[in-house]
């Protein structure tokens, strides 16, 4: 285990160098961690954009490569996605949320250098510390991984889908609705069993099947810049205050036990499928406004460790959801989904074989997120002051360079014309989602999920008959499934009534 | 609130029309687009009752109001739609000028055009942000990263825009 950790360092380094002196992948991690950086600072924009806008690129990579350039660009988004969160309280995207609370009432008494620089080493202190868990996780995952056999991994499966229909989104029933879609769209082309052609319209385009790429690009970039456009042009003009990131990198090394504290429990819920930036943000502050002493009074007015306990958390959660992806091949969010679709584009079958036979992998994409942490810190203590700008840039200025690259990795699905076809079609079907309140997240999801669910299921159906349904796993996964469904129903059923009566409260005082 | 009904009431046609196509597939290759499909078209219907369920209640009828009307204003949301058609229309611009003249001039026209009708720059600066643009493009799509790039119907433009840089 240890010489495949030291492989995959040793391999990172061991490339043909861009320009004669940087290593291949080293090269590609800086440039996804720049653009990443780039990614968080618009608000509206997410890591989930930047992956999908990414994604087409890099099956010309080699895998290395491609796995410096996506995880670099995922790790480095939370970093700056905290310069907007402090200095306008908009934020980057949903994690930065509950920062606002004490970063920017920080920021407006001049302290936002402090607020910033907290965030940033909380970040990585988080990265580093999930990195760590998930490398002590695989070992102990190996042998578990051996156990289950095509029927487990086909509920897993399910669950996974049902938990992010479920927990992620508000609104279960529309949830496992549009998972139900992405499983019919992922079923379009050749049949993985058979190679029986389903939905094929005769159009050669569609035996191989709808590509990921322009699918996930349309239902995520495009109704996110539409929305941007559509709420605000420009973010109002705040000077942004410079000096004090270092104190703020000694309040967090002061508090590094809520650091490790809310960077673990980051990590444990990002290996629960469904478990988004929004949620955790808040559970993590939560769990420091109930455990730090003397927050009842200070949080919510600048307190430091409001901004430390969200931001450590959030940068937790994405080693932490690399936990379901790589060990059971079953990704627990719409981010994972892509990630994963980039695996097998690859070659890479995140699963058992992955653990047992390519472990080097595993590694590699443990030190990506452990270098990409530490390159998008340095590069935003060295430069938040003039990433800051970019939030204050029209964002109509920036519209044209993204749609170009937008279209551009469309394109690289298929290299087909109707690679666009695909993008404008699902852009509009992601537009009327988001408008409609139709969650996109379980379609992705279920999209990239389908072909894998449908082989183990016929393997299982193959070797078991039906008496895989009577297996223990398989029956303690139904349970959960289904107790995961009926708590969902109770909770959208509790929000429906509390906005109701939160509406018919709002408008009485209005009139 | 029509609209959104209508688009479920899509939702469930579509699982529907998938449910019946899905019958001529081959029986291991039916399984699981039946299964999606029957799941699809039951949720979007339950969606639909329910939604007609809860504008009818009585505590809803009474407000006379959705929840979107408190949330912005008539004017606000006016706005947002006509920036959004604005922009689908880019899009599909961009979709059709790429498809008939190719990638990288439609990329220089459109940036071009995006910027001096869209934004307050005149035409000097958005053809400097246009060069800058698409020399960063060039730069990272051609050279670093070796993609190729759409051709187009009429693939001469595109040679002479590499050849430039």
């Amino acid at each position: 285990m240890l010489e495949a950790t030291t492989n995959a360092l040793a391999g990172m380094f061991a490339c043909p160098c861009i320009g004669g002196f940087l290593p291949e992948p080293i090269g590609f991690l800086v440039l996804g961690v720049v653009i990443g950086l780039v990614i968080g600072v618009i608000p509206g924009l997410g890591g989930l954009a930047g992956l999908v806008i990414l994604i087409p690129f890099t099956p010309d990579l080699q895998t290395g490569s491609a796995v410096a350039l996506l995880l670099g660009m995922l790790s480095a988004t939370t970093a700056s996605d905290s310069i907007p969160a402090v200095l306008f309280a908009v934020p980057g995207t949903a994690g930065a949320q509950a920062t606002i609370l004490d970063g920017h009432p920080m920021a407006k008494r001049g302290e936002a250098g402090r607020a910033l620089g907290a965030a940033y080493s909380a970040q990585v202190l988080g990265g580093l510390v999930a990195a760590l868990l998930l490398a002590v996780s695989v070992p102990i995952l190996r042998p578990l991984v051996l156990f289950l056999g095509s029927p487990e991994f086909f509920m897993l499966g399910v669950l996974g889908i049902s938990m992010v229909a479920t927990l992620s989104t508000g609104a279960t029933i529309k949830g496992l609705a549009a998972a139900s879609l992405g499983i019919l769209i992922a079923m379009v082309g050749r049949d993985p069993v058979l190679g029986s052609l389903r939905w094929h319209f005769d159009v050669l385009y569609l035996f191989d099947g709808i590509p990921l790429a322009p699918l996930a690009i349309g239902l995520f970039a495009l109704p996110e810049i539409a929305g941007i456009l559509g709420s605000r042009s420009r973010i109002s003009n705040v000077p942004a205050a410079k000096g004090g990131l270092l104190a703020g990198v000694k309040d967090t090394l002061v508090n590094w036990r809520l650091t490790l504290r809310c960077s673990a429990l980051g990590a444990w819920l990002g290996a629960i499928p469904g478990m988004g930036l929004a949620v955790i943000d808040w559970l993590a502050y939560g769990h420091a406004l109930q455990t730090v002493r003397g927050a009842s009074t200070s949080f919510g007015k600048g307190d430091v460790r409001g901004v430390i306990a969200p931001e450590s958390a959030i940068n937790a959660k994405d080693a932490g959801a690399f936990i379901p992806t790589l060990a059971f091949g079953i990704p627990g969010s719409a981010s994972m989904a892509v990630i994963l679709g980039a695996f097998l584009m690859q070659g890479v079958r995140p699963g058992p074989d992955l653990l047992n036979e390519n472990l080097e992998f595993v590694y590699l994409v443990i030190w990506t997120l452990v270098l990409g942490n530490i390159i998008g810190c340095a590069i935003v203590l060295a430069a938040s002051g003039r990433m800051a700008r970019l939030a204050q840039v029209d964002i109509q200025v920036l519209v044209p360079i993204i749609i170009v690259a937008v279209f551009l990795a469309a394109f690289q699905a298929s290299r087909s014309s109707l690679d666009f076809l695909v993008l404008v079609v699902s852009g509009l079907l992601g537009w009327l989602m988001k408008q409609t309140g139709w969650p996109r997240p379980p379609l992705l999801l279920a999209f990239v999920l389908g072909p894998i669910l449908e082989r183990y299921y016929f393997i299982s159906t193959q070797a078991y008959g039906w008496a895989w349904t009577t297996r223990p796993i398989v029956i303690g996964l139904l349970i959960v499934t289904i107790a995961g469904l009926v708590y969902g129903l109770k909770v959208d059923r509790n929000a429906v009534k509390r906005q109701q009566h939160g509406t018919t409260r709002k408008l009485g005082q209005a009139e | 609130m029509l609209w959104a009904r209508i688009f479920t009431v899509a939702w469930i046609v579509t699982g529907a029309i998938a449910l019946i196509t899905a019958q001529s597939f081959k029986q291991q290759a039916a399984l699981l687009p039946i299964a999606a499909a029957s799941a699809l078209a039951v949720l979007a219907s339950l969606e639909l009752v329910l939604d007609w369920y809860r504008s009818w209640r009585p505590s809803s009828r009474s407000s006379g109001h959705g929840i979107r009307d408190v949330q912005g204003s008539r004017e606000d949301e006016g706005e947002s739609l006509s920036k959004t058609r604005r922009f689908a229309v880019w899009i599909v611009f961009f979709w059709l000028a790429v498809w008939s003249i190719g990638f990288l001039v439609s990329a220089a026209i459109f940036m071009v055009l995006y910027l001096i009708t869209e934004t307050d720059f005149g035409v000097p600066r958005a053809l400097c942000y246009c060069f800058v643009a698409m020399f960063v493009l060039i730069v990272i799509f051609e050279y670093i990263i070796g993609v190729p790039w759409p051709t187009g119907a009429w693939s001469g433009l595109h040679d002479a825009v590499i050849s430039v840089f």
